[in-house]
């Protein structure tokens, strides 16, 4: 099924992006028309197709998507951590000021752990097994500030206070092994915080912990974006997450947008037919015993992305829309009601209508 | 060493800025190495006892070809001699080797 036609490769005019507002009006984070590409010998892989959005201090943006999204590979690129000889980033990513598309290793070495920071999916291997914690905090440190090995295990005692680690004085020389999952990622969040970063990009920390543990950690970013003042990105595939600490979402699928809104517009009324799969696919936890609604089909090779909406084979509203577009013309991020505010991809008339008479009944 | 440089680790450790020799080294080839002290320890007791062809090239009268020349005289105890010597070769470099293990790996140790 090799139609990735030419409609999707264009650069597109950008005509409206996702930009989350803060309480001033200069974004932190920019991202515009970011393209991550990977060269492989089966072809070249699409992996994020034009990006955009922009995200202030004190700010939680929660970028949800399933597998292949390109969610992760974005925020990668974001951080600078992409091998240059294995990537092809085009596009702009600013941080603070900073352009990240081009930067040298050295300075990008500079930018990695002070400007921004990241901490990952798995808690266990994402920590080195072989270094105690304390050596792991005191290493980002000192490779950012001159500090004395005392200083640095001041600062690392201080921060896993400070992240609810009890006991810090003599946990700070135990071993990730001897903490427990919700420990280790209290750990690794103390880790990224102790250049004091203003952007924090969290890829899917809760989905290996406990849901009770969820819930803690949860709470700690959150309480510590307070603090600190940062900009958060939330990377996750769980929506029921980022209802408790976005304040806007960003839904990805096969390596673009193709809904942006506040946090309580999406989940009240999405606009578009993945979201509605999305939301649709969640068990109902109450009521009658009921067959799950996944989504059919599966998300596409990013090798050969469909032509047109790269959602047209799963969507059950393709054919609402006349003239064959949605298997013929890319759909632009464009607002698509009367909230100018909010922005989907897709090409079908009055989705509000649309979700409110026909998906919202579905729903449990 | 590329199987440890994939590790999760190693893009933790690229993420916190820190220099890339650092990254290689003290993160990737120091996690690399544990397996390694394995098969070092092994292919050392197989060298000390069994580099019998070692031994007749350069005339040398070592155990591997003393276990040699009683194999082919058919000399029972000096055979079962030179086995022993090996066996207990192997025992104690395998100990030592465990031994190394919880220096370097911390979960391994006791307690």
């Amino acid at each position: 099924m090799s139609e990735s036609s030419s409609t999707v490769r264009t650069p597109q005019t950008v005509t409206w992006t996702p930009r989350t507002r803060g309480d001033r009006e200069e974004a932190y984070l920019e991202v515009t028309d970011l393209r991550v590409q990977f060269p492989t010998a089966d072809g070249m892989v699409n992996a994020v197709m034009g990006l955009s959005y922009s995200l202030p201090l004190r700010r939680t943006l929660a970028i949800v998507g399933e597998s292949g999204s390109g969610k992760s590979v974005s925020s990668m690129a974001v951080m600078g951590l992409h091998d240059r000889k294995s990537s092809r980033i085009s596009g702009s990513i600013k941080v603070g000021g900073k352009e990240i598309v081009g930067m040298s290793p050295g300075d990008l070495q500079d930018f990695r752990g002070t400007d921004a920071a990241m901490i990952f999916q798995d808690p266990q291997s994402s920590l080195h097994p072989y270094f105690t914690i304390g050596d792991q905090i005191m290493e980002s440190y000192r490779a950012h500030n001159k500090a004395s090995r005392r200083q640095a295990k001041d600062r690392a005692i201080d921060l896993l206070a400070r992240v609810g680690i009890p006991n810090p004085k003599r946990r700070v020389d135990n071993y990730p092994h001897e903490f427990s999952g919700g420990m280790r990622q209290r750990a690794m969040i103390a880790m990224a915080l102790v250049n004091d970063p203003k952007l924090l990009i969290a890829d899917e920390p809760t989905t290996a912990l406990d849901v009770t543990v969820q819930a803690q950690i949860l709470d700690l970013i959150a309480d510590l974006q307070r603090d600190f003042g940062s900009a958060v990105i939330f990377i996750t595939h769980d929506l029921g997450v980022v209802a408790e600490i976005a304040d806007d979402i960003l839904v990805m699928y096969a390596g673009n947008a193709v809904e942006y809104g506040p946090v309580q517009k999406i989940l009240g009324t999405p606009l578009h037919p993945y979201t509605w799969g999305l939301l649709e696919s969640i068990p109902a936890l109450t009521g009658e015993p009921a067959p799950l609604h996944p989504i059919p089909g599966t998300p596409p090779s990013l090798l050969a992305v469909p032509s047109g909406c790269p959602f047209h084979p799963r969507c059950e509203f393709r054919d609402r829309v006349p003239g064959d577009l949605c298997r013929t013309l890319y759909p632009e991020l464009i607002p698509r009601t009367a909230d100018p505010g909010r922005a989907s991809r897709c090409h079908l008339k009055e989705p509000d209508r649309v979700f409110e008479t026909e998906v919202l009944p579905r729903l449990p | 060493m590329i199987e440890s440089l994939g590790q999760d680790f190693v893009r933790t450790a690229r993420s916190k800025g820190i220099s890339e020799r650092r990254v290689v080294y003290r993160h990737g080839l120091r996690a690399a190495l544990t397996p390694v002290a394995t098969i070092f320890g092994i292919d050392l007791a197989f060298q000390l006892t069994g580099a019998i062809f070692t031994e007749r090239l350069f005339g040398l009268n070592g155990i591997g070809v003393l276990a040699l020349n009683a194999f082919n005289q058919y000399d029972l105890p000096v055979l079962m001699g030179g086995v022993l010597v090996g066996a207990i070769v192997l025992v104690a470099m395998n100990f030592i080797v465990d031994i190394a293990y919880t220096f370097l790996d911390p979960r391994v140790r006791l307690g």
